[in-house]
């Protein structure tokens, strides 16, 4: 007899939470959707939370950050099809079709309504998906909020293709420079190498979410948003690109964090619940 | 390739959640199911087309080995017989009562001890692989797969891609080594366990136990002389070793359908 309520014990490297990760398959209409899901042990009436990824990562980057959001509500991060281990779909997706994909997640899980969160190419599924479904999704949490020029588009759409194979193996070292150069304050080697596996993933459309986050349109889209809106602003790549979102929201604002960067999810998770939470459950717009 | 579909899923073990890959066919057979075991780090992603061709005709699982893959780790290092009792697992919460297995490297010792493990369970065994070591080669391979440290330049990932390479079979590209090699970079910190468990693993004492037939095939790998020695501890009449000169790492990618075949030859006779 098997015993079902042993603990899982978290992913090595990461902070113990007091709320247990748990992982599992929904069918979407790009195939198996692979998510996390945390659950407080008693119904909190709290509205859920649904948090998306940046490319090319998976829903590991909020694994210590369920834990703890989930201590007082229902919390999910998806991997975005293509990423993690949700399968993908036939062609180059475009971020209304991620959106529409995470609208399966919601429905699978019978889902009225939710909180969205989402960092980076994520953030731009949570600004498609608040305005495909207004009145499923309340309000907005986003980790950078990217508005591009046209110069920098060209010059990150060079940097962000098909990655090419050499046989020496000198991309995964230049990948994992990368990583580390990105890595914010307190984010260690090992927090970096725990994530790293997931930037290797399907060589052959790893491309296809900055390729999807470069096409959409986030300035216009996000000027449409009628739900409260918080954009968390760390000093990280995009930072510069965040601060265009000032003036554009109907409902939004920009809370800069210029000590955290890359990782503040696994080093500051306390906090970030903190700002989460004040966000989310005030009374106020935002 | 006509291969079936290949899904995934989650049940609860003893270590926590076990993920697996299924493929079967849209009716029901009679033949046996098969379960795999991956080698290590890696994941059951190495069997991805070979569960997709062998689901054609039966139920192809894999699972990830608790701390590998998607599956959640043990609290401590595991020795193969945790292993074997995590297959034991999936088997129960699966309902599968009657199947044969399928093990690559470390996964061949784990489908040796979870044959012992479950004699009415288990009917035939295909080890790939199954190297038997004098104590010296077992103190190296323990020196060379401990634990080690990352480095800032990420020379530690490129060696493990450039040892990919090295000892993939001829034919095998870059694309197919990098569907894969992400999987073996999954838990750094504990991923040598798998390794660790395997080496302390006495094959020359076990696999004489299992008395059910074994297959073990033989690819021209790093491990390649030290399978051959595995002879003297086939005990079953009808187990026997299968040499398969000229292949190697990634075989199950690139000669899906011939191993498949060699497979499905040596599982099907009773």
């Amino acid at each position: 007899m098997l015993d079902l309520i042993a603990l899982s014990p978290d992913r090595q490297g990461m902070t113990d939470s007091p709320t247990l990760v748990r992982r599992q398959y929904v069918d979407g209409r790009f195939g198996q959707i692979h998510l996390r899901i945390a659950k407080p042990e008693s119904n909190s009436g709290q509205i859920p939370l649904l948090c998306f990824h940046m490319s090319p990562n998976s829903s590991l980057i909020y694994q210590t950050f369920l834990g703890q959001i989930g201590t007082d509500r229902l919390a999910i991060a998806p991997d975005t099809p293509g990423f993690g281990e949700s399968d993908p779909p036939t062609s180059i997706p475009s971020i209304s079709d991620y959106a529409a994909a995470m609208t399966d997640v919601m429905d699978a899980l019978d889902l009225k309504q939710v909180d969205v969160m989402g960092y980076h190419t994520g953030s731009e599924t949570c600004v498609e998906l608040a305005l495909q479904q207004p009145d499923r999704v309340r309000k907005l949490i986003l980790t950078s909020a990217p508005i591009f020029s046209e110069e920098e588009l060209i010059g990150f759409r060079d940097h962000y293709g098909k990655p090419e194979l050499s046989e020496d193996g000198s991309h995964v070292a230049e990948k994992w420079k990368s990583y580390l150069h990105w890595a914010g304050p307190g984010w260690t080697m090992d927090h970096v190498a725990v994530q790293f596996a997931d930037a290797l993933r399907r060589p052959d459309i790893s491309w296809w979410g900055h390729s999807a986050a470069f096409d959409f349109p986030m300035k216009d889209k996000l000027s449409q948003v009628t739900q409260p809106v918080l954009v968390l602003n760390p000093n990280d790549d995009l930072v510069e690109q965040s601060r265009r979102a000032d003036g554009i929201m109907q409902n939004g604002r920009i809370h800069e964090l210029p000590d955290w960067g890359h990782g503040y999810l696994d080093i500051h998770t306390d906090e970030a619940c903190a700002l989460v939470r004040g966000f989310l459950d005030s009374e106020t717009a935002s | 390739m006509n291969g079936v579909p290949v899904r995934k899923g989650y049940v609860d073990g003893r270590f926590g959640q076990i993920h697996y890959r299924i493929a079967q066919p849209e009716t029901e057979t009679k033949t046996r199911p098969l379960v795999c075991f991956h080698m290590s780090p890696y994941s059951s992603i190495i069997y991805e087309r070979f569960l997709s061709e062998m689901g054609r005709d039966r139920v192809a699982i894999a699972m990830d080995t608790p701390g590998f893959g998607e599956s959640d780790p043990p609290s401590k290092p595991p020795a193969i017989p945790d292993y074997a009792g995590a297959a034991a697992d999936l088997l129960s919460v699966l309902d599968l009562t009657s199947v044969d297995l399928m093990g690559y490297h470390t996964g061949s010792k784990v489908a040796v001890e979870t044959a012992i493990q479950n004699q009415d369970r288990i009917h035939r065994v295909v080890m790939v692989s199954a190297p038997m070591y004098t104590d010296e080669e077992l103190a190296e391979a323990k020196r060379i797969y401990g634990p080690e440290p990352l480095k800032e330049d990420g020379s530690h990932v490129q060696k493990w891609w450039q040892s990919a390479v090295h000892w993939s079979m001829d034919g095998r590209s870059l694309d197919d080594i990098g569907r894969v090699f992400w999987a073996r970079l999954l838990n750094p910190s504990i991923s040598w366990w798998g390794h660790n468990a395997a080496f302390a693993y006495d094959s020359p004492a076990n696999i004489p136990k299992v008395t059910q037939p074994i297959l073990v095939l033989r690819p021209e790998d790093d491990v390649w002389e030290r399978t051959a020695r595995a002879q003297g501890s086939l005990t079953h009449p009808d187990s026997r070793i299968h040499d398969l000169p000229g292949w190697s790492h990634g075989f199950l990618d690139l000669k899906t359908k011939e191993a498949a075949a060699i497979v499905r030859d040596f599982l099907d006779q009773d």
